[in-house]
């Protein structure tokens, strides 16, 4: 307040202070002017009202101005009521009424009365907020923004921009846009284009970020005009980078779908061929054009037509069909045998649309296939027609024999002596070599029988009892030599009784009939050697030269002639087709003059 | 060709005898292709001096044929059939079944003969009712022994 000096001295110095207490002058005009101020003032004395302007009393009701003065405003917080009860001035308070309107209240002390002047600011207030909200609203919304200025001055940017790019805030805001374009013409015409007045709409370019990576956006960007002067732009920059990524991506995966060998194509639920790449296109020799839109099932000859709904139905319960074998037409109607997966394709919402099917040409594979399997049945055939042809032709070659042999007897019989000495000798040479040619035919009717019964499933037979009437077979040929035949406990062996019979006839007559000058002492073991059971029989016998030790398992092979040793040659042959038919190994262990031992293994089996 | 008799030459004598005292000579039939088996199964007859007639035929049909005009004859049955089972035209089994089937001879004694020794032949032979197997026997003393069996069988009580 101005110090007045009109003439009315008070004898106190000419210019006071407003709180000194003087009288003035020209206080009754100041009076007057308060009564008509435009804002609301008030005088208080101890709280309670002694003044009120008439904007005061617009501002409270009338009845109010008799209350306290901390009451006036109605309702207000708690803080509020406290700090206007105490009054204590200075006083600066923005306070909320209870009808809802914000009131600047200032208060000042004079002597014993205090002035308080009140304000609304209801609008202030309001348009503080909004500014506040649009402020925060560009500051902190997740979509990158900036304002440039008409010289090219980055003036704002948001928060989403600033970490978009990695810089902070001093690092960009009031640098000039440019920097932080990687092509220089681009901006260039950005800032053309914007000062023309032209709006941008996703125009494409790359920015640099603090870390050297390049981040390619999209600019929408138009200018703000005051007053027809630029004074900045509105501009939204959004990364294409994930956008580019998922472009990329689906182009790569496209084009791996495309050059696949593998013909790989869509349907859609109703069987309609939708995609079909150029796989496809080789194998089946439909062009994608020719096939899009048609149905699958003209790819299935007519014994595979089922199968295409089949699939359809499956795919549309959401099953995955694994790879499977099936045959296919094509546009020229050869049959491909193929490899199918068929899998269902689902929309974003995870509804079934259709389906996905890769097929895979494996007719070279499955003609291979046929051809390996034929080879073998023919092989398999081939051998069984041998079999069947070794014993038919010892089967039929035993009657002519039986004839030779039978007359040749009759002849002995009948005209034996009869005839010259060299007469007899032929006949004997006659009874002699039919003889023996029937032992043959009986042994190699034997070794392919030996092999008939492999078709059959072994069982169980007490290998005890089995030696046991072998030896009793062996009777008379055990007693004419002298020999002893003793044996450990024998197991039970998988095998038929008829084969290990055999086994032990053919084993033990010979281990009789290559006798030394001693007596034969046999003996017959069983040792069980993990999955098998080994057996052996051992004699005191000539022994056998180890350099023969696998010759002598040949068929009709011998080492002693028929007038030496009577025998076949093939009594081993049959032991070792029986043995190894049944999956186990003969072999000899022998020193000439020092007897030898045949081994066998038999597979010991379950249970044993 | 029709059935062959055979009158075993050393029986003449003994045939003759049998003729005078009234004797029906018996007679057996024999079903067989191959005339070495013949021979040697009148060797055998021989040896065991079995008095017999002994008429040989040598395919199935022919047998066949024969047992159905004896059966439409009414005629008399031989005392023994010996029947081989790899024949001509129609198979020993067939005339087996066929033979059993007959009215008049259906329960003669039949010995199948065959070189077989199959056990599936063995015992389709038993089951179409042979009275007898025996495998044709290389050597000739098993053969000759055959001549027992063949005597046995015609003295066994029809």
């Amino acid at each position: 307040m101005k110090s007045s000096t009109d003439g009315k001295g008070t004898g106190k110095s000419a210019s006071t202070e407003s709180g000194d207490g003087a009288e003035r002058a020209d206080w009754p005009i100041a009076g007057e002017a308060l009564s008509v101020w435009p804002q609301a003032v008030f005088l208080l004395a101890d709280g309670k009202i002694t003044y009120a302007n008439a904007e005061a009393s617009r501002l409270v009701p009338e009845p109010l101005l008799k209350q306290p003065f901390a009451t006036v405003f109605g309702e207000v917080d708690a803080e509020c009521a406290r700090t206007l009860a105490e009054m204590q001035t200075p006083l600066d308070l923005d306070l909320k009424t209870g009808s809802g309107r914000w009131i600047a209240v200032q208060a000042r002390s004079y002597q014993k009365s205090t002035i308080v002047t009140c304000r609304d600011i209801t609008e202030q207030k309001l348009l503080a907020d909004r500014t506040e909200e649009l402020s925060d609203f560009l500051e902190n919304a997740s979509v990158p923004m900036h304002w440039v200025g008409p010289d090219g001055t980055i003036l704002r940017a948001n928060q989403a921009e600033l970490r978009a790019l990695g810089y902070s805030a001093e690092e960009y805001i009031g640098h000039s846009i440019a920097e932080f374009h990687v092509d220089e013409p681009v901006i260039a015409d950005i800032l053309r284009r914007l000062t023309n007045d032209e709006v941008l709409d996703n125009y494409e370019a790359r920015l640099r970020c603090k870390n050297g990576a390049i981040l390619t956006v999209a600019i929408n960007s138009s200018v703000y005009r005051k007053d027809g002067k630029f004074i900045h732009t509105r501009c939204l920059t959004r990364d294409l980078s994930s956008e580019r990524f998922a472009a990329e991506l689906e182009k790569r995966l496209a084009a791996i779908v495309e050059s696949s060998d593998d013909a790989i194509l869509s349907k859609d639920l109703n069987g309609m061929i939708s995609s079909w790449n150029r796989g496809a296109e080789s194998l089946f020799g439909y062009t994608a054009e020719e096939a899009i839109g048609k149905p699958i099932s003209m790819l299935a000859p007519p014994d595979r037509i089922e199968e295409i709904s089949n699939i359809l139905e499956r795919v549309g319960r959401g099953e995955r069909i694994d790879p499977y074998q099936t045959k296919r037409t094509t546009k020229d109607g050869r049959i491909l045998w193929i490899s199918l997966t068929v899998s269902p394709i689902m929309d974003a919402a995870g509804n079934i649309i259709g389906a996905s099917k890769v097929a895979r040409d494996i007719t070279h594979r499955i003609q291979s296939e046929e051809a390996l399997q034929a080879a073998n049945d023919s092989l398999t055939r081939a051998n069984a027609d041998l079999e069947q042809f070794a014993y038919s032709a010892s089967h039929d070659l035993q009657e002519p024999l039986r004839m030779v042999l039978a007359y040749s007897e009759l002849l002995k019989k009948r005209y034996g002596g009869q005839l010259s000495g060299d007469g007899d000798e032929f006949i004997g040479y006659l009874v002699e070599g039919a003889t023996r040619m029937e032992h043959l035919l009986h042994d190699l009717r034997t070794f392919t029988q030996s092999a008939a019964i492999d078709q059959e499933d072994p069982r169980g037979i007490d290998a005890n009892e089995c030696l046991l009437r072998t030896i009793g077979n062996l009777k008379t040929t055990i007693s004419d030599n002298g020999a002893t035949i003793t044996h450990d406990r024998l197991p039970v062996l998988m095998m038929h009784e008829f084969q290990l019979e055999q086994l032990f006839q053919n084993l033990i007559a010979n281990a009789i009939r290559y006798h030394s000058q001693a007596p034969p002492i046999i003996h017959v073991g069983a040792k069980r050697v993990g999955q098998y059971w080994e057996l052996c029989v051992r004699d005191n016998g000539m022994g056998v030269d180890p350099k023969y030790k696998e010759q002598i398992f040949g068929i009709f092979k011998r080492l002693h002639t028929s007038s030496e040793v009577p025998g076949t040659g093939m009594g081993l042959a049959i032991c070792q087709r029986i043995v190894e038919g049944g999956g186990g190994r003969i072999w000899m262990e022998s020193e000439p003059g020092g007897g030898s031992t045949f081994f066998f293994t038999v597979p010991a089996g379950q249970g044993n | 060709m029709g059935a062959r008799r055979f009158s075993l030459p050393s029986l003449r004598a003994k045939e003759t005898e049998a003729t005078l005292t009234g004797e029906a000579i018996p007679v057996i039939v024999m079903v067989e292709d191959n005339v070495a088996d013949v021979r040697l199964v009148r060797e055998a007859l021989d040896e065991h001096a079995v008095l017999c007639e002994l008429e040989v035929i040598s395919d199935g049909e022919e047998a066949i044929a024969f047992f159905d005009s004896v059966d439409a004859s009414g005629g008399a049955c031989p005392q023994l059939v010996i029947l081989d089972l790899n024949l001509p035209k129609r198979s020993g089994a067939d005339v087996l079944r066929h033979l059993r089937a007959s009215k008049g001879c259906g329960g003669i004694p039949i010995i199948v003969m065959s070189s077989s020794d199959n056990q599936k032949d063995r015992d389709t032979a038993a089951a179409l009712g042979a009275s007898q197997y025996v495998r044709k026997p290389s050597r000739l003393d098993e053969f000759m022994k055959l001549g027992e069996l063949f005597k046995e069988m015609l003295s066994k009580p029809k």
